[in-house]
């Protein structure tokens, strides 16, 4: 843990110290959200979901973008530069060295969403029905994106092919979560779910709304089911395809730290 | 490179030299090694990097492995630090097998990588100081970050970012990290490439302090008078194989010294007036001759002998004991030639 957080205290740093970034990632949230609330839409245009839409589209968005883009972009170039090796090494264990990696594109995506709801809800005067549903949806973004991540990193050789080989999964997120959004809450369908970022927009819509059919936590539970199946499957499934495809250095063969190796390590 | 070079190593330990004061040391059972390796092999898919190596070396030692490029120097290094698994074989690292106890070896051993592994936009000083608290889970004893700066000449340097660090300085940067908690075993993989001549000096000053503290270090280099003047046992890997291993003076006294001259087209060879088994050879131009002999002293002398005797003149005379360098082309050129090419 300790290894972890200096590692994400470093990579932070990194951040901060590359101006351009560290102003996009922080100042353009805060004028967005800004601008949204001190320039509200006209009352009588919001239609009644629009806030969830917009929450889900978001999170969507920051999702792949702020977490899944940013994060196999640092983590190809940590290979490149040869640093991944450098913090096995270490002895630190292979989690903690990818959770301090990708734990600041985890905040990011936490500070930049948490900005951007709040700033809806002022806007648009419509405050979330069920906020724990939109904090866990939140949670399992982080973990979905990160999982994503580190997957697809293991199949992204250079820092510039990054962006490409991480488009399946930036289109799922996304393009998953926009469409689950042009039907009415009740009727999303498995097939939106299965892309990951359906499922975060139900969450996020049951969250803001409510579910359809009933009020109260035991009804959005119910109605949450099937989109948390589907999460805690994706992550999981991505979590081990990670583990068997990882690669610490630009001239491993994918292998990750599941090769006899590492799967005994004291 | 002279085979005066071998002057230059002036660390009596190990296996080959031992320091203490004990009476008697072949009385006292012998060290285990610092590394024991049996059979070692490793591929990349289809492709066998490695292909059963044996290596060892003493507590104390500096072992040098060298190679051609892509010769499996860096695969072997990294199986022996833990970071690749092998495919056979058997392998101790300071006792321990690296596979199994990858972690317990990182907390004893200190790795500089063959690239530069360096964040640019963090200082020196800040780097060191990452690397204390993750380097053994944060639990290992370090030196203090000004101490290390100080140990590879970087102190004014300490607080410029790494992305501005020129390239020798930033190897004695990745020296500093690997020597951080006083390592018992160092592996060096190409730690001078890059340096001027300057810091490569002090860098061999180091690491004989370092030899002179009991500290076993594995070495691999492409400069080979670098393994003249540090290696206490060497071995020399050419296409996944070791093609020569021991001390440096036995891996020498394995090779014929040469001598060299020209004669006259119409000189006859002096064959019959050479002793021992040297080998003769003439050159198509009949002019450039190599005599190739395990008793260089004796053999120039029946040779200049001759050439008083009949009045020859031996042109451009060259006599000289075997070198690493000589060494290392034979490996190349020998295992080169047909069996390479069947």
């Amino acid at each position: 843990m300790t290894s972890a957080i200096a590692l994400a205290r470093a990579e932070l740093r990194i951040l901060a110290r590359d101006r351009v970034a560290a102003f996009n990632v922080v100042v353009v949230p805060l004028f967005a959200a800004i601008y949204l609330v001190t320039n509200p839409p006209p009352a009588e245009e919001i239609p009644g979901p629009l806030a969830a839409a917009g929450a889900a589209v978001l999170l969507a968005v920051f999702t792949s973008v702020a977490l899944v883009l940013k994060s196999v972009m640092v983590l190809v170039q940590r290979r490149e530069q040869h640093l991944l090796e450098r913090w096995r090494i270490s002895g630190t264990a292979p989690a903690a060295i990818l959770a301090g990696t990708l734990l600041p594109g985890v905040l990011l995506l936490a500070g930049g969403i948490a900005v951007m709801f709040a700033a809806l809800a002022i806007a648009l005067d419509q405050a979330p029905v069920q906020p724990f549903w939109l904090v866990l949806a939140v949670v399992l973004a982080t973990a979905l994106g990160g999982t994503a991540a580190t997957f697809t990193a293991a199949y992204a050789r250079t820092t510039e092919s990054a962006s490409v080989v991480a488009l399946p999964i930036f289109a799922a997120l996304l393009g998953g979560g926009i469409w689950a959004t042009l039907v009415p809450l009740g009727e999303v369908t498995w097939r939106m779910r299965g892309t990951g970022g359906g499922a975060l927009t139900e969450l996020v819509r049951i969250g803001w709304e409510g579910p359809t059919d009933a009020t109260g936590f035991v009804a959005a539970a119910s109605a949450a089911g099937p989109s948390l199946l589907v999460l805690l499957t994706l992550t999981g499934a991505l979590g081990v395809a990670g583990t068997c495809t990882f690669r610490w250095s630009p001239r491993a063969q994918r292998g990750g730290w599941s090769r006899r190796s590492s799967q005994r390590e004291s | 490179m002279t085979t005066t070079a071998t002057g230059d190593r002036d660390h009596p330990r190990g296996a080959s030299g031992a320091t203490t004061t004990t009476p008697d040391p072949s009385l006292r059972p012998a060290p285990d090694p610092a590394i024991e390796v049996q059979q070692l092999r490793c591929s990349y898919g289809d492709f066998e990097a490695v292909r059963g190596i044996e290596l060892r070396a003493a507590p104390g030692e500096l072992l040098a492995v060298l190679g051609t490029n892509g010769a499996g120097k860096t695969t072997t290094l990294e199986v022996l630090q833990g970071r690749r698994p092998a495919d056979a074989g058997h392998i101790r690292v300071l006792g321990l097998d690296p596979a199994r106890q990858r972690r317990a070896l990182a907390a004893r051993a200190g790795v500089v990588l063959q690239e530069s592994a360096l964040p640019d936009e963090l200082t020196p000083a800040e780097f060191l100081l990452l690397w204390q608290q993750m380097a053994g889970g944060g639990t290992l004893t370090h030196r203090p970050v000004d101490e290390q700066l100080a140990r590879v000449d970087l102190t004014h340097r300490r607080d410029v970012r790494i992305g501005r660090l020129s390239g020798g300085e930033r190897r004695r940067l990745d020296l500093a990290t690997a020597l951080s908690a006083d390592p018992e075993l160092l592996f060096l993989d190409e730690p001078t490439a890059g340096l001027d001549p300057e810091s490569r000096a002090d860098t061999w000053t180091l690491i004989r302090q370092l030899l002179h503290t009991g500290t076993t270090v594995v070495l691999t280099t492409h400069y080979l008078e670098e393994a003249d003047a540090l290696a206490d046992r060497l071995a020399i890997m050419h296409e996944g194989q070791i093609e020569v291993a021991g001390t440096l003076p036995d891996v020498l006294a394995a090779r014929d010294a040469r001598i060299r001259f020209t004669l006259d087209n119409d000189s006859t060879l002096p064959n019959e007036r050479l002793v021992g088994q040297a080998t003769v050879t003439r050159q198509r131009d009949r002019q450039h001759v190599e005599v190739r002999t395990p008793d260089l002293a004796d053999d120039l002398r029946s040779l200049l002998a001759w050439s008083q005797a009949g009045g020859t003149d031996l042109q451009r005379l060259h006599a000289s004991e075997p070198t690493l360098a000589e060494v290392f082309h034979d490996v190349r050129t020998t295992t080169n030639a047909p069996e390479v090419t069947r």
